[in-house]
C-alpha cells in the first residue's frame, strides 16, 4: 500500500497527544458512519466536493470585492498594508489548499484503482498489470448480475441509436439476444494468472479476428496511414492494460479502451473481447459526437460503475459485431505481435512510397518522442497522455516485460523509466 | 483499506478543506470591514 504523501512543511503536523486525539475522533467518525451504505457515502462525498468548489468560488469573489475597496483607499501606506494583508490571506489559503489537493489526488488515485482486497502490489505506484486485472475479475464476478442489467441497458441504447440511424438490423437483434444468453451462462472473468504472456495474447487476438472474419484484419491502434490505405473499417481489438494510456488506470477511460480477457496460466482459453468501442459506432454509422454525447451510452453506465461500464462496452461491442468466438489456441503463432505488425505496416508504406513515408514516419516518431520526454520532465501531473503509436510499443513489450522481469518495482519511478527508455529509443 | 474507508478519508479531507476556506473567508471579511472603515474615515476627513 502506498504511504500517504508527506509534506516537508506540513502545518498540520501534530504532536503525539493531538495525533492521538485526532485518531480517536477519526475512529468515532468512521464508527458513526459505518451505517452509511457505499452509495450514500459516495453521494455525500460528491456533494461535499461541490460545496468546496462553491466555497472557493465565493472566496475568490469575496477577494475581488475586497481588492476593489482597497483600490479606493486614499492613504497610500494604509492601502499598501491592506494589499499585503489581502495577499497573505490568499497565499495562505492557496498553499493550504494545494496540500489538501495533493492528499485528495492521492486518495482519488486509490479510489480509482479500486483495490478491493487491498492485496495488490503496486509497481511504480500502480498495481502490476496481472494483479490489477485479477482484481477486476473478482469484482466483476461479484457483480455479474448487476453487470448483466447494465448490459441490457447498454445494448438497448445502442439499438435505439442505431435504429434512429436506420443501421440496426434483425441480425443485430439476434446477436443481442445471444449475448444476453451467453452472459447468463458464463462467468464474466476467470483470471488466475500472475505471469501472463502478453505478447502471445496479443497475437492471438489478431489471429482470432482473421479466422472469424475470413479476411485480413489490421489489429492494433488506428493510424492515419491505415486510413489512407482504406483500413479504417476493421474491427479494432486492443489489448488494453494499465500501460495503455500513460500508465494511470483512470486514463483508460479517456481512451475508451479497456482490458477484458479470460486467462488461466499463460493460456488464453476464451478470448471474448478486446475492442475499442468507437469502431462499433463507425459500423453502425454513428458519429463521434453522438457516441460522446452525455445523453447516450456512456453516461448512464459510468455513473454507476466505471469498470463495469468499460467491460460491458467492449464486450457488447465485440459480441454485437459478431467477432466473439473461441480461438483455436494451436493456431496461435509465436512471436512479438506488435513488432511484426509494425514491420508489415512499414513494409506496406515503403512499398507505396519508399522514401517519403519512411522519412515521415521516423521524423514523426522522433518528434513525438521528444514531446513525450518533455511532458514527462515538465508536467508533474499524474496523467501524461502518451501518443498511441509510442504507447503500443510500451504497453505491449517494454513495460510489461520490465515489470515481469522485476526491473520495475515500487521503488522505481515510472516517469524516469519512460524518459530513460524513450531517450534511448 | 477498502473503498468505503477511502471515501470516508476523502470526506474528512474535504471537510478540513472546507474549514480552511471558511477561516480564510472570515479573515477576508475582517479585512473588508477594516478597509470599509478606512474608506469611511477618508471620506469624513475630506
Amino acid at each position: 500500500m502506498t504511504e500517504e504523501p508527506e509534506f516537508t512543511d506540513n502545518p498540520y503536523e501534530k504532536n503525539a497527544e493531538e495525533e492521538s486525539n485526532e485518531q480517536t475522533e477519526q475512529q468515532e467518525i468512521y464508527e458513526e458512519e459505518s451505517e452509511y451504505s457505499l452509495e450514500e457515502l459516495e453521494a455525500e462525498v460528491e456533494e461535499l466536493e461541490g460545496e468546496v468548489e462553491q466555497d472557493i468560488e465565493e472566496f475568490t469573489e469575496q477577494s475581488r470585492k475586497t481588492q476593489e475597496l482597497i483600490d479606493e483607499v486614499s492613504d497610500s501606506s494604509k492601502q499598501e498594508e491592506f494589499y499585503s494583508q489581502l495577499q497573505n490571506i490568499q497565499e495562505q489559503l492557496s498553499t493550504t489548499l494545494g496540500k489538501w489537493n495533493q492528499k485528495l489526488a492521492h486518495i482519488n488515485q486509490l479510489l480509482h484503482t479500486d483495490l478491493k482486497t487491498g492485496e495488490l502490489k503496486e509497481a511504480f505506484g500502480l498495481p502490476t498489470v496481472d494483479r490489477y486485472i485479477r482484481a477486476q475479475g473478482e469484482e466483476y464476478w461479484n457483480q455479474a448480475e448487476f453487470l448483466q442489467e447494465n448490459m441490457r441497458r447498454y445494448l438497448d441504447r445502442i439499438q435505439e441509436l442505431a435504429q434512429e440511424k436506420g443501421t440496426w438490423t434483425s441480425e443485430h437483434l439476434g446477436q443481442v439476444e445471444e449475448i444476453m444468453e451467453r452472459l447468463r451462462q458464463v462467468p464474466f472473468f476467470h483470471v488466475t494468472s500472475e505471469n501472463v504472456d502478453y505478447d502471445t495474447d496479443l497475437y492471438s487476438h489478431r489471429e482470432m479476428t482473421q479466422k472469424l472474419t475470413d479476411e485480413e484484419q489490421f489489429v492494433g491502434n488506428t493510424y492515419d496511414e491505415d486510413k489512407e490505405l482504406g483500413r479504417d473499417d476493421y474491427v479494432y481489438l486492443s489489448w488494453g492494460n494499465l500501460y495503455m494510456s500513460g500508465i494511470r488506470p483512470e486514463d483508460l477511460d479517456d481512451l475508451g479502451s479497456v482490458q477484458a480477457l479470460v486467462m488461466e496460466g499463460s493460456e488464453v482459453h476464451n478470448p471474448r473481447c478486446l475492442m475499442q468501442d468507437q469502431h462499433m459506432y463507425t459500423r453502425l454509422g454513428l458519429s463521434e459526437t453522438e457516441h460522446n454525447s452525455e445523453e447516450n451510452i456512456y453516461k448512464p453506465l459510468t455513473d454507476s460503475t466505471l469498470l463495469g461500464a468499460d467491460y460491458l462496452r467492449v464486450l457488447s461491442t465485440a459480441l454485437a459485431t459478431g467477432v466473439i468466438e473461441n480461438m483455436d489456441e494451436e493456431s496461435r503463432p509465436e512471436g512479438m505481435f506488435h513488432n511484426k505488425l509494425e514491420k508489415e505496416k512499414i513494409s506496406t508504406r515503403i512499398e507505396n512510397n519508399p522514401v517519403d513515408l519512411r522519412e515521415s514516419s521516423q521524423k514523426e516518431i522522433q518528434e513525438e518522442t521528444k514531446e513525450i520526454v518533455r511532458m514527462l520532465k515538465t508536467d508533474s501531473s499524474d496523467s501524461v497522455l502518451i501518443p498511441k503509436n509510442i504507447m503500443v510499443d510500451l504497453q505491449s513489450n517494454i513495460l510489461p516485460q520490465a515489470a515481469l522481469r522485476g526491473d520495475i518495482d515500487s521503488d522505481t519511478s515510472w516517469r524516469d523509466y519512460l524518459v530513460q527508455y524513450l531517450q534511448n529509443k | 483499506m477498502d473503498k468505503k474507508t477511502r471515501l470516508k478519508q476523502k470526506k474528512q479531507y474535504l471537510q478540513e478543506m472546507k474549514q480552511e476556506i471558511e477561516q480564510a473567508s472570515e479573515n477576508m471579511d475582517t479585512l473588508k470591514r477594516d478597509v470599509l472603515s478606512q474608506n469611511l474615515t477618508d471620506k469624513t476627513n475630506k
